[in-house]
């Protein structure tokens, strides 16, 4: 059926016509410039892309943010666990507690409940924990000690560290609601899973743990599981 | 092109669309929003407060790089709750669909402001959501199943009024939540096919052996079998490639929602990644139009009667 273009009938209809095929063009043009925008910085890495890194993250950071590597290129495969001790002072002079595993429970709490209240924190802890393993990455000797020495300073600490010592912290002050700690340490086990070929080995037989010991750095108080603080 | 072309294409965008999914999509992101406020509500100082995991002084640190400020940024234990009390009750009418064309944008600010107030708490699931909800604020979302509508149901045949530039904006907005689920999927599919163990069928493997993804007595069943495992690497990527050209086409539209919603409905199963799973598919429900809902509504109410 052919549709025939309606007339429009008086000048303030043509007028008002007019101002909506402009709004259109412009919200379609606006459209296309931010699509294009978001795509180029989202985009696998290309000549393009980084052509306009400048304006593409100008744009898109921080309201438009976002990143689809979900499990991609390729994913994870380290198996992460995070501890943490803390030092303590009483009459018979300073103390360490022992590490104590503060994802596990959280992994736990999860695989029983997957309504749980912990499903918001254990993606937190494990970004935070594969973040800090990057970024610590397989460097030896010097340049690892020096990189530690950097984070001695909380201030110069990534986000991802920051949020696992004070995610241990609240979990250490749980587990010892009577002690006032004057430092807090992290540490993180990585271990890589079994391979594709050797899937129905046993647990036992997955390659050792490495293991990743953060520098001490002050307790702060951090709001308890549960209540208000 | 001729004036014709033009006269369909302002016909088209005039008419507000899609009115049963935009309603859907409210009460989904509505309810998104409540598991985490109301959700969240004994660990919410831990997650977000004066004295979160994400300390105040970090997020003042970064906020010139992060360029994106929280309304629940504050030092007081008492201003916190507050603002925490009153961004439920903003979730709690928007949901419900009450006065939804101004509630929209407090509704946007609500849920961003939480969200980045801790940056490390956010998922890609939540990426997508705050992509998403600023096209939300433009949708007619209370023509049904709402306080404004007085609960129309979807049955319920109903003429929204004439009114061009509103209907412009709604039917735009539609345009670009659609683009932007396209978008998530069709680059995360290209980063998978550029992924070696995605190309050799083993990465669900590796995925879902991580201790966070596991669920004990299921996980192995579907890791072991390696036709299993090879199966839903391959479909995977298949499934996130071809979903664009699924939702280019009315007449596929709804697989593309099925398999979405099978999809990540499993992840969130198996993976208990329920957050995400609930994000990625809200706004599916706006890629199908009134007339599908129509007779999947009726379909289901003629099954009931059946039943009894």
């Amino acid at each position: 059926m052919r549709v025939q273009p309606a007339a429009p009938a008086t000048r303030r209809e043509a007028v008002r016509l007019a101002l909506w095929w402009l709004t259109a063009g412009a919200l379609a043009t606006g459209l296309a410039a931010h699509f294009t925008l978001v795509l180029l910085h989202v985009l696998p890495p290309n000549p393009v892309s980084a052509a306009f890194r400048g304006v593409t993250r100008a744009w898109v950071v921080p309201r438009f943010a976002q990143d689809w590597r979900l499990f991609a290129p390729t994913p994870v495969v380290n198996d992460c666990t995070a501890y943490a001790r803390a030092l303590y002072d009483d009459a018979d002079g300073e103390h360490v507690t022992e590490w104590l595993d503060f994802s596990t429970p959280v992994v736990r709490a999860v695989q029983r409940n997957r309504l749980s209240p912990r499903n918001a924190v254990l993606p937190m802890l494990f970004t935070a924990m594969y973040d800090v393993t990057n970024r610590a990455g397989p460097r030896d000797g010097l340049l690892r000690q020096r990189l530690l020495e950097e984070w001695s300073d909380v201030a110069r600490q990534p986000p991802s560290l920051v949020v696992l010592e004070a995610s241990g912290s609240a979990a250490l002050a749980a587990a010892h609601p009577d002690r006032a700690f004057r430092h807090v340490q992290v540490m993180i086990a990585i271990q890589p899973p079994l391979p594709f070929a050797e899937r129905n080995a046993p647990e036992d037989e997955r390659p050792q743990a490495a293991y990743l010991v953060l520098p001490r750095v002050p307790f702060q108080p951090v709001a308890a599981w549960g209540a208000g603080r | 092109m001729s004036a014709a072309f033009w006269t369909r294409v302002r016909r088209r965008l005039t008419t507000e669309r899609h009115l049963l999914g935009c309603a859907l999509v409210r009460l989904g992101a509505g309810l998104v929003a409540l598991s985490y406020l109301v959700g969240h509500w004994s660990a919410r100082e831990l997650l977000w407060g004066p004295g979160a995991v994400y300390p105040l002084f970090l997020y003042r640190r970064d906020l010139s790089l992060l360029r994106w400020p929280s309304l629940f940024a504050v030092e007081s234990d008492v201003a916190f709750t507050a603002l925490y009390v009153a961004a439920i009750a903003v979730v709690g009418l928007y949901t419900i669909g009450w006065q939804t064309r101004w509630l929209g944008l407090p509704f946007y600010v609500v849920v961003s402001s939480l969200l980045a107030r801790n940056p490390m708490l956010l998922t890609g699931g939540d990426a997508l959501f705050l992509a998403e909800l600023p096209f939300l604020v433009f949708l007619d979302t209370g023509a049904y199943l709402s306080v404004d509508s007085g609960w129309r149901r979807p049955g319920e045949r109903f003429e929204p009024p004439s009114r061009p530039f509103a209907a412009l904006l709604h039917n735009v907005a539609l345009i670009g939540i659609a683009i932007q689920l396209c978008m998530a999927y069709e680059v995360s599919g290209l980063y998978k096919v550029a992924g070696e163990l995605w190309r050799n069928g083993t990465a669900v493997y590796y995925a879902l052996r991580r201790p966070e993804f596991v669920l004990p007595g299921v996980s192995a069943a579907i890791y072991r079998p390696a036709s299993v495992v090879t199966l839903l690497t391959y479909g995977t990527v298949a499934f996130e490639i071809a979903y664009p050209f699924l939702v280019w086409k009315r007449g596929t539209r709804w697989l593309a929602v099925l398999i979405a919603t099978l999809f990540h409905g499993a992840i969130a199963v198996v993976m208990g990644l329920v957050t995400f799973a609930a994000e990625m598919l809200v706004f599916q429900l706006v890629l199908l139009d009134d007339e599908q809902y129509r007779r999947a509504y009726g379909w289901l109410v003629r099954a009931d009667e059946r039943r009894r």
